[in-house]
């Protein structure tokens, strides 16, 4: 899906805040180290547990926040959000127990366990030197090919290993696909931009990309 | 169980922004007491957390590694290689198969980090990630305009330094390795260790130097 969190390149925002924060203060609010604490936490046991829980599927729940909260609300506040929704979405709680309108909980029971569906690895079709395209459009529910790189022309670096497809990640499947380190002239993503030696590099899947 | 339901997931965030109270405070409160209850998070986990993370994760960790590869040219060389495994062999608490990956600036290359999809960071090692790192204005900018970014964090490049800008799309996360200033020929490593900031480990920030420059 295309929505708002697909920042990269988007124009019109202005200078970058908090640019002289003090390194030394991890948190600058006790809610904010907390909401972080009781993430990390809940993601472990969600992954020991095998309730079919990815961090691709956590990244759609927070893509999935009402456009003009993402744009607004604080880091950690949609954290909050997406991990209420979370913990809705596994059986553990119900909406009218954030609320407290209800008698105290009873302790919890996941609904029905869907563990992750693993599939064999597929092998890579490129080397270091390919000149490859992105693909142009990937209909699928959650992807990391931000829009701003898509049908454009790079050349690979680095073969970098297999890791899980984000695209079926999000729906429960594992299936390990070989990724690599992918560089782009600037002068080929925007059209501002010189054509020097600055470059951006990212990291891609085997199905993102064709060869060229 | 994830229902892996994407409408679902955006039913729900709009019922429960629309039914809370605006305070993320009170928000967060919320969610803590009913994890707690329900029994899926143990009572005082979150302070046995946060005490063992800040204890053991944070600026200071990318800092020993990148002083101990200014002072030792193996070391550094393991570091480029297998960047997860010259973490562990210095501090012996983060875990080996930790996906970091350290890119090292150069005299003619200056690499910056971003994320523009979310704000992926290396959280386990470098501890949290500065409030500017996840704003939509860096998450936007950084890509398309670094040197303009740049220029706001006080760093102006010098001729024939190329930008490398990597955008995190995958469970990677990357460090910067800046260059070790100049003037510090014979300091200790932690000595050398306390001019690392933890905005030159993402690459905002280029010159490490204690000194000001024509001094």
């Amino acid at each position: 899906m295309d929505t708002v969190h697909d920042l990269g390149g988007v124009q019109g925002f202005g200078p970058i805040p908090n640019t002289d924060e003090d390194d030394s203060r991890l948190f600058a609010e006790e809610w904010k180290a907390r909401i972080w604490a009781i993430a990390m936490m809940s993601m472990g046991r969600l992954r020991a547990d095998d309730t079919g829980w990815t961090l691709d599927w956590y990244r759609h729940v927070l893509e999935r926040l009402p456009p003009d909260l993402y744009l607004r609300m604080d880091y950690f506040e949609k954290w909050i959000l997406a991990m209420m929704v979370t913990a809705i979405d596994e059986g553990i709680a119900e909406i009218g127990d954030f609320r407290g309108d209800g008698p105290v909980p009873e302790p919890f029971a996941y609904t029905t366990a869907t563990p992750l569906i693993r599939q064999a690895e597929t092998p890579g079709r490129f080397a270091p030197g390919d000149t490859i395209v992105t693909r142009r459009d990937l209909p699928s529910m959650h992807t990391r090919l931000a829009r701003y790189m898509r049908g454009r022309r790079g050349v690979i670096e680095r073969v970098i290993g297999p890791q899980p497809l984000p695209e079926l990640a999000a729906e429960g499947t594992v299936l390990r696909e070989q990724t690599y380190v992918v560089r782009f002239r600037m002068a080929e993503l925007w059209p501002e931009a010189e054509d020097n030696g600055d470059s951006l590099v990212t990291d891609m899947w085997d199905s993102y990309i064709e060869p060229a | 169980m994830s229902s892996h339901h994407s409408e679902k997931a955006a039913h729900l965030h709009r019922e429960l922004h629309s039914h809370l109270p605006p305070d993320p405070a009170l928000r967060l409160k919320a969610l803590e007491t009913v994890l707690v209850r329900k029994g899926f998070l143990a009572e005082h986990a979150v302070d046995d957390w946060l005490d063992d993370y800040s204890e053991n994760v944070g600026p200071m960790n990318g800092a020993r590694v990148i002083a101990r590869a200014w002072t030792d040219p193996d070391f550094a060389e393991r570091l480029a290689d297998d960047s997860p495994a010259a973490f562990h062999a210095l501090i012996p608490t983060i875990d080996k198969g930790y996906p970091i990956v350290a890119v090292f600036n150069g005299p003619q290359v200056h690499n910056l980090i971003v994320c523009t999809l979310c704000s992926c960071y290396p959280l386990g090692v470098l501890g949290m990630s500065p409030s500017w790192y996840k704003s939509v204005e860096y998450r936007a900018r950084a890509v398309r305009d670094p040197r303009g970014v740049l220029a706001e964090f006080g760093t102006t490049l010098p001729p024939g330094v190329d930008v490398r800008v990597w955008d995190s799309t995958s469970d990677r996360r990357y460090m910067v390795v800046p260059e070790r200033p100049r003037g510090t020929d014979g300091w200790s490593e932690e000595a050398l260790a306390a001019l690392v900031t933890r905005n030159s480990m993402i690459g905002t920030v280029r010159d490490l130097s204690p000194v000001a420059d024509g001094s």
